[in-house]
């Protein structure tokens, strides 16, 4: 009997941990790519104001 | 000119964010949804007669099952799509969806597995819907391979778009196996008329597969917003490289 | 109505924009150089011109309506790439037959020496190709494109590698294998054009910098040559390239020799590994090495099936022809049935004489002809899929053997049968099993292939 439930418990926490897993670990490759995005955005972006551009 | 090129670009869009009311709304029905489905799976549904308590892992198992086939449909129907219209947002449906459709069957693999130690006694059994499901698993794992060994990301597409289309071949294999041959794995009790379900039961799998379902769409969103925001990477750094070599 | 004509075209490949709206038009009998610095997109757009690329926006028609994606707007087509599209274990003179027989020219006998004769070849013609110098394969790069009377002639850099006397020669072979044809090349050397007497357009970073618009030719055509010459007939054109594929088999025994050993050195090694645990039931060992091995051997085969044509280069040479491309999918389809049929059966053999089992029988025989079928239709398309791969030994095996384990589990249930391990009665399932597989992956290959090959 605790045996039965020690399945239960194993499978349901492998499904939750399988789908939440992947969702943060979505979530935060989406954060991070954003980030070097609003950088690069901003190097686009600095010719622009200034002249002072070939850096990199 | 230049200043043109670079005004081109989209605003920065905070996709995914929870923020937006959108997404707030589908979180929101996520955690309700999963809610009740844990609810109802502890709860509400009434114990089995021969498995008593380990029979719950069905209301996870079927669902991942179920969504796991319609996430490779919507591959097979992003990848037609693409074909025909040649937009990428079709691919990236189709990448997305099938990266889940993977992560649903792996996850029912598991159950089952663990479900199958309980009551056959052994984790796995050479059985015609658990080795169809497997079989499937290594087609999508294949499509998700190809995507990453093609650097062009115009073939990518294109090839693995028919892969998208053969490896839907799979699903109604799975599906019928059940019924095409002997098999110990037990037979669909929703789609039999006058199967052995209590209405209870029932209730609970549909609540189950609804969250699951919300929980679908907000994977695939989050993903396809990564593979665009990847996109968009790529291409402001080719365009970082054109005006660097442009201005030297 | 122009001969080649190209409005607003853009092209993209990966995240890079190669053209970026070109127009041009060129009349019949037209002779232009496009001249440019390396990367301006000279390749591309002949590439787009020929219909090996898909433009993202505008259009290309050639003889005012022909889209260049469409098989039959290809006849009359000549186009020679980066590469010339030739089989090196061909002779000259086998190239410019099989290229002949892809365009459905028959009687070309006579066509075939002229072209020859006409870039300095007759003397070398049964020479094999791979013992040409550079020079000499772009001399029947020229005699390639030029031969199906074309009037549409695309060139990317045909004065490349060729010496000074080769191009010398190019106006003459231009004018006597190709008098009337819209001529659009690509060089860096404008003497080249000049020597060809074509109007220059200049390309630079995808864009056309000079005024490209059409323009009356300065020697107006002879002949109108609007009419596309007749596409060949398809089942000929497959024929064609299987019997191409055959010839290059014979002559460079790449594959069969090898398949043949490794299924013997698959017979040996498994029955030592499963003998000595299984040695009662030899009918056991026979069956899982025999489809096992047939499964490992058609995946060997298969991973070159589409790679060595485009390692080659001659892929574009097949995909340039009038032909549609499912007779690509279906001709690679042939060889690999024909092969893994060959090894499957040899397999039989070897394992009836290594394990004293009675493997060869018509059941079994039937089983492997079928099976090769099957597991051909599905690897044929899976190979196309991995033709332009990083590592695509490694992903090949990952993509076909999944979706062959419908084949080998009606080959393993007919085997068990032959065996008497089971009754007979089910082999006549089994059967259906195979025959369905192959229809479907047939079916699919033939609707898909085209889709994947079209860039």
């Amino acid at each position: 009997m605790t045996n039965d439930l020690l399945y239960l418990f194993i499978g349901f926490s492998a499904v939750w941990v399988g789908v939440f897993g992947y969702l943060v670990y979505v979530t935060g490759r989406v954060r991070s790519v954003r980030d070097e995005l609003h950088d690069l955005r901003g190097q686009l972006d600095a010719p622009q104001a200034g002249p002072k551009a070939s850096s990199h | 000119m230049r200043q043109a090129r670079t005004t081109e670009l989209p605003p920065p869009r905070r996709l995914g964010a929870l923020r937006e009311p959108a997404n707030a709304a589908l979180y929101v029905a996520l955690l309700l949804s999963m809610g009740l489905a844990i609810f109802m799976a502890f709860v509400v549904a009434p114990a089995e007669r021969v498995q008593a308590e380990v029979y719950r892992i069905l209301f996870v198992h079927v669902p991942s099952a179920w969504l796991a086939f319609a996430a490779f449909g919507v591959v097979a129907v992003g990848s037609v799509m693409f074909l025909i219209r040649g937009k990428s947002h079709w691919d990236r449906l189709a990448h997305a969806s099938a990266e889940i459709g993977v992560l649903f069957t792996t996850l029912c693999l598991v159950t089952g597995s663990i479900w199958g130690r309980s009551v056959w006694g052994v984790w796995w059994q050479w059985d015609p819907r658990l080795t169809t499901t497997l079989i499937m698993w290594f087609i999508y794992v294949s499509y998700l391979a190809l995507r990453s060994y093609i650097d062009d990301p115009d073939a990518r597409r294109r090839m693995s778009s028919v892969l998208g289309i053969v490896g839907v071949v799979s699903v109604p294999i799975v599906w019928f196996s059940v019924e095409w041959w002997r098999s110990l794995h037990p037979t669909p009790s929703i789609t039999n008329p006058g199967g052995g379900m209590p209405p209870e039961m029932l209730t609970t799998l549909l609540v189950s597969v609804a969250a699951f379902t919300v929980f679908y769409v907000v994977l695939v969103r989050q993903r396809m917003q990564l593979e665009l925001a990847v996109t968009e990477l790529g291409s402001l750094r080719e365009r970082l490289h054109e005006r660097n070599e442009d201005s030297a | 109505m122009p001969a080649i004509a190209a409005t607003d075209l853009v092209v993209r490949l990966g995240q890079r924009q190669i053209l970026r709206g070109v127009s041009l038009a060129l009349a019949p009998g037209e002779r232009v150089a496009v001249v440019g610095p390396n990367g301006a997109g000279k390749t591309t757009l002949l590439r787009a011109l020929a219909g090996l690329i898909r433009p993202r926006r505008g259009q290309v028609s050639l003889r005012g309506g022909g889209d260049p994606s469409q098989p039959a707007a290809r006849a009359g087509l000549g186009f020679l790439g980066h590469r010339p599209s030739l089989y090196p274990h061909l002779s000259a003179r086998e190239n410019l037959a099989f290229a002949a027989r892809l365009r459905g020219a028959s009687g070309s006998a006579a066509r075939i020496e002229s072209a020859l004769e006409n870039v300095g070849l007759a003397a070398d013609a049964n020479r094999l190709v791979r013992d040409y110098s550079r020079g000499m394969q772009q001399r029947l790069g020229l005699a390639l494109a030029l031969l199906p009377e074309p009037d549409v002639v695309l060139l990317d850099e045909p004065d490349a590698s060729l010496d000074a006397a080769g191009v010398g020669d190019l106006p003459l072979m231009l004018d006597a294998l190709a008098p009337h044809a819209a001529v659009l090349f690509s060089t860096h050397d404008e003497r080249v054009a000049q020597a060809l007497d074509a109007r220059v357009v200049r390309l630079a970073s995808g864009r056309l910098t000079e005024d490209s618009r059409y323009a009356p030719a300065p020697h107006t055509p002879t002949t109108r040559g609007q009419a596309a010459p007749r596409p060949p007939g398809f089942v000929r054109a497959v024929g064609a390239m299987i019997a191409k594929d055959a010839r290059v088999e014979w002559r460079a025994r790449e594959q069969v020799p090898t398949l043949l050993i490794f299924t013997l050195l698959a017979a040996v090694v498994f029955d030592m590994a499963f003998i000595a645990a299984l040695g009662s039931e030899v009918a056991a060992v026979a069956l899982g090495v025999l489809w096992v091995s047939v499964q490992l051997a058609a995946t060997l085969a298969g991973t070159r099936l589409f790679a060595s044509e485009y390692e080659r280069g001659t892929l574009d040479g097949l995909l340039v022809a009038p032909v549609d491309p499912s007779g690509i999918y279906l001709a690679k389809f042939a060889l690999l049935a024909i092969e893994t049929a060959f090894v499957g059966v040899a397999q039989l053999i070897f394992l009836s004489l290594l394990l004293n089992v009675s493997l060869f029988q018509a059941s079994t025989i039937g089983a492997v002809l079928l099976a090769s079928a099957a597991i051909s239709a599905i690897l044929a398309l899976q190979s196309s899929l991995v033709v332009n791969a990083r590592a695509r030994e490694m992903l090949m095996p990952l993509l076909a053997i999944p979706p062959a384990v419908p084949v080998l589990l009606a080959g393993v249930g007919i085997t068990l049968g032959a065996l008497e391990v089971t009754p007979a009665g089910q082999q006549g399932a089994w059967f259906g099993l195979l025959a369905v597989v192959a229809v479907v992956f047939l079916t699919l290959g033939t609707v898909l292939y085209p889709q994947a090959a079209r860039t």
